[in-house]
């Protein structure tokens, strides 16, 4: 038999959205359920956020972005294990070490063949593979767990029933992630509108040859641009290594959801993945509570790839003269 | 006379900007009608248009009496209008006979495709047409191989073996040296024998050679339109013209 | 020299394409006689992969879209034959002794679905086949192929378009027997005797030369001309009046029927079939065969298939990492062999050149033509 797992057809978007499911259709469901939305939205944004720069930025058709996903939870995973740290201390080794194997991974891989992309889509599906082969050497197939910290763990609770139990309610790890994508956000957005680093790469993403010319050291610019959108699928790893068990496979899940986020919400501006992840994972909730998880992924699926039918530069994006 | 291609009063307009802005011509059969203009001012738009490669926004063409506005580019090819692009848009991995069997009029639908056969008819086409752009010796390279000025001959081939009865012409002789570009020249009068042209050229030597009536755009507007005499001392033109090399040079 | 007409000869099936390809139709008319059970069913296994490989090779190799959903179309017709092998289970080999069959019942279904039932009927099943993959692609490829999308936007939407089926299969249990899929099918027999490995060896074989010669005959017509130069650059040959996106929307979905029927023959062999198949992990198989074996060669990306299914039975015997090793060869191709491993042949075995005819130069010709 050949050796499939069965990734991503188990999304975590709707496995997520699957906890506190509580009946009747009240007002504290349709809370609860948009909260959890706002849950989702956070892990969308989280993971999507270092496929918008290799992609959305950079145009790498970048499919061993959940691998960089799982090489920062794995990375979590050993500082935990072999030093004992908090999970929060561990998020810059995560990103340090991810954006290392990024850098090498553009100066080894990517730079052959910019200009390809049909190319490099195969090449990183090539390396996602590689990069699973490697981790599950190292480290077995074995699943791995890693302990969020104490102060994280428990609910914000807006609403409860008369007996006290948690009607609308939050976790705080939940609301941990929603910070940390959302200050990810802020951070790049300083970084590529704010700083002559910034003006790099848009000089360099919209004229290369010209961007030479005045300068700028595209080869540089490319390698520190491409690691550091793998430095934050990374960061997106450590943070969600304490959701789910830890595996070489399970960068998987991420990668079609990631793509989503990044389609729809178009690759023009950095703001246009908050866009898309608020899209997606919210209607995902919403769908999920009126029908039911699965029905809801297809439809949000559906309805993804009308859009890119119908507007393929996404959402958020300006109409250009071709 | 019917005017086999017939522009009416053409808008284009790309997010905001306004490409071209009333443009009206009229291609009666057999002429070569050379459009002129500095960069920017629409002449590749405007062929753009007729061919259905950019959306017209408001306006009509008609070809042989018949409305062409926005048609599928495959629809407006198959009725008789052929066009050549700016850089030789040519395949370069099939060799050059290939390239005109793919251009060769009549066998665009998917079963014609299967089961045609490379008849005696259809080579004897392939080599006229070849023979008739100088390409004969070259029809079996790889068009990769072949140089600039070559290309632009192979384009011109292809549009030739689709046989339309309007051909459009976007700079042909970009690139080629002083003989190649008085070849092209001949080539283009001898197509005229038997098909309208528009040609779009920057070169005014060769716009003298082949040219029988200019049309000059400026701003997307068309400027000016009569004689290489006529244009030439049209106040309009000089002033848009003014200090440009070509013009004094040619004037 | 009868068919050489003015310098160009006319396009007629080369001897030596002729003799390569009969001494390696003998080799597997011979193979099973040679070796043994399991490998006759393994070979049985890699060569209907090697039939969806070269099905893939056709819209991505000659026409340019690269597909991760050939999976899909393979899955589909692997349902269409599965139902109908459920179907004619004998009502003691079904577990409930009813007609209807076990997955159904374990999930509360009391009556056969409308749009099942025919499924019972051999030419029902056969047709439904070919033409639900086919028409699938039909559908999804009106809608992408009519639009300014393309390229890499394309593949995208067959990444989701996979994702999105494995979970609609998964969630409707009740019809598709979920994630397990449809288990313990009857086996595939005609007229009431049931057909043993070697003749379902046979078949597969039969149905793989097809594809492969089907294959051949429509990419050197001229039709595969116009393929080739979609893939190149499709903008350019609208403007000679041809119709790109009927031409890929028909490839497309010839290229999934095509599929499908090698879904419909595994699913005999294999006695199961289930949303793996349907997966984007499958359908990164397919892609890495052509990729390895060589795009637009036919040949190769079954060759591919087949090799790399035989070097993967071994290997698994003796490690674990298969995946790795996979992984390490496609990212030494796409960076050093960009056009696969049949690239490597020496010029003239190079099978892809066998089949064009020589030209011979028209000067010597033409001017004695009239």
């Amino acid at each position: 038999m050949l050796d499939l797992a069965l990734p991503s057809m188990l999304s975590p978007l709707y496995l997520l959205a699957q906890e506190e499911a509580t009946g009747g259709f009240q007002l504290s469901t349709i809370l609860n359920q948009a909260l959890n939305g706002l849950g989702i939205v956070g892990i969308l944004l989280l993971t999507g956020l270092g496929l918008s720069i290799t992609f959305g930025v950079m145009r790498i058709i970048n499919l061993a972005h959940g691998e960089f996903i799982m090489l920062g939870a794995y990375i979590t995973f050993l500082m935990q294990d072999v030093f004992k740290m908090d999970l929060l201390l561990t998020i810059p080794f995560a990103f340090l070490g991810t954006a290392i194997i990024g850098a090498v991974v553009e100066l080894t891989i990517i730079r052959r063949l910019y200009g390809r992309p049909l190319e490099t889509l195969l090449a990183t599906w090539g390396l996602s593979i590689v990069l699973q082969g490697v981790i599950k050497l190292i480290f077995t197939a074995q699943l791995k767990y890693v302990k969020s910290p104490a102060y994280l763990s428990g609910n914000v609770t807006f609403m409860s029933d008369p007996s006290g139990s948690p009607l609308v309610a939050i976790s705080y790890y939940r609301l941990f992630i929603i910070g940390v994508a959302l200050a990810l956000l802020g951070v790049t957005m300083y970084l590529f509108y704010g700083t002559s680093w910034g003006r790099q790469i848009r000089a360099v993403t919209q004229n290369r040859s010209m961007a030479q010319c005045l300068g700028v050291n595209t080869k540089l610019v490319d390698m520190g641009t491409f690691a550091y959108g793998c430095g934050l699928a990374g960061v997106a790893g450590a943070v969600i290594s304490a959701l789910k068990t830890v595996a070489p496979p399970m960068g998987q899940d991420y990668l079609v959801d990631a793509w989503m986020v990044v389609v729809t919400g178009g690759v023009d501006k950095l703001i246009g993945i908050l866009a898309g992840s608020f899209l997606i994972g919210e209607s995902n909730a919403i769908l999920a509570f009126i029908l039911n998880d699965p029905t809801a992924r297809v439809l949000v699926l559906g309805a993804v790839i009308i859009l890119i039918r119908y507007r393929p530069e996404g959402l958020f994006t300006v109409q250009k003269r071709t | 006379m019917e005017a086999v291609l017939s522009v009416k009063d053409l808008n284009v307009v790309f997010s905001g900007f306004k490409a071209l802005t009333g443009v009206s011509l009229d291609v009666y059969d057999g002429e070569i009608v050379t459009i002129i203009g500095p960069n920017g001012a629409g002449k590749s738009t405007l062929l753009d248009a007729i061919v259905s490669k950019s959306p017209v926004f408001s306006g009509h063409i008609y070809y042989h009496g018949k409305e062409i506005t926005n048609k599928s580019p495959h629809e407006v090819a198959r009725m008789g209008i052929g066009r050549k692009f700016q850089n030789p848009n040519v395949y370069n991995e099939l060799t050059v006979f290939d390239n005109i069997l793919l251009s060769l009029k009549g066998t665009h639908g998917i079963l014609s495709s299967i089961t045609s056969k490379l008849t005696r008819a259809k080579k004897g086409k392939i080599y006229d047409v070849l023979e008739r752009t100088g390409l004969l010796e070259q029809a079996f390279e790889q068009v990769s191989s072949l140089s600039h000025g070559q290309k632009q001959w192979v384009e011109i081939s292809m549009v030739l073996a689709q046989d339309p009865s309007i051909v459009l012409l976007d700079e042909p002789t970009a690139g080629m040296t002083t003989d190649e570009t008085y070849m092209t020249g001949e080539i283009i009068k001898s197509i005229a024998k038997s098909h309208s042209v528009v040609v779009i050229e920057h070169d005014m030597e060769f716009v003298k050679q082949i040219a029988e009536r200019i049309v000059v755009l400026h701003q997307g507007q068309v400027l000016a339109e009569g004689s290489v005499q006529e244009v030439q001392s049209n106040p309009k033109v000089i002033e848009v013209y003014l200090g440009r090399e070509t013009i004094n040079a040619a004037a | 020299m009868a068919n050489v007409v003015m310098g160009y000869k006319q396009s007629t099936f080369p001897a030596k394409l002729a003799v390569i390809s009969g001494i390696g139709l003998l080799i597997f008319i011979i193979f099973p006689f040679v070796m043994g059970e399991f490998q006759v069913s393994l070979m049985s296994k890699l060569l209907l992969f090697g039939a969806l490989a070269i099905s893939l090779d056709l819209v991505w190799g000659f026409t340019g879209i690269l597909s991760f959903a050939h999976g899909i179309f393979f899955t589909l017709g692997g349902y269409a034959s599965a139902y109908y092998l459920k179907l004619n289970l004998s009502a003691e080999g079904n577990t409930y002794g009813g007609e209807l069959p076990d997955f159904m019942v374990w999930n509360g279904l009391e009556t056969m679905p409308w749009f099942i039932a025919p499924l019972k009927y051999f030419p029902v099943a056969f047709i439904a086949m070919i033409a639900v993959p086919a028409l699938f692609a039909y559908v999804v490829g009106y809608f992408i192929f009519r639009s300014k999308v393309s390229g890499v936007y394309i593949t995208i939407i067959t990444l989701a378009l996979s994702s999105a089926l494995t979970t609609f299969f998964i969630s409707q249990q009740a019809y598709t027997g979920g994630t397990n899929g449809i288990t313990d099918v009857s086996k595939l027999s005609f007229f009431g005797t049931a057909i043993p490995p070697i003749g379902l060896y046979f078949l597969i074989l039969a149905y793989t030369a097809f594809v492969l010669a089907l294959g051949w005959w429509l990419t050197q017509s001229n039709f595969g001309l116009i393929l080739r130069s979609i893939n190149e650059n499709e903008n350019r040959i609208a403007f000679l009046g041809y119709d790109v996106a009927q031409f890929k929307i028909f490839i497309w979905a010839l290229s999934a029927g095509l599929a499908g029927v090698a879904g419909g023959l595994f699913v005999p062999l294999n006695r199961f079939i289930s949303p793996v198949y349907l997966a984007v992990a499958f359908g990164t198989q397919v892609v890495i065969w052509v990729a390895i074996g060589g795009r637009g060669t036919l040949i190769g990306p079954l060759l591919a298939a087949l090799i790399l299914g035989q070097v993967q039975n071994y290997a698994e015997k003796v490690t674990q990492d298969w995946q790795l090793m996979i992984g390490v060869l496609l990212l030494i191709v796409v960076l050093f062999v960009p056009n696969g491993l049949m690239s490597l042949l020496p010029k003239q075995f190079n099978l892809s050149n066998l089949s064009k005819p020589k030209p011979i130069m028209p000067a010597n010709t033409v001017q004695d033509s009239p």
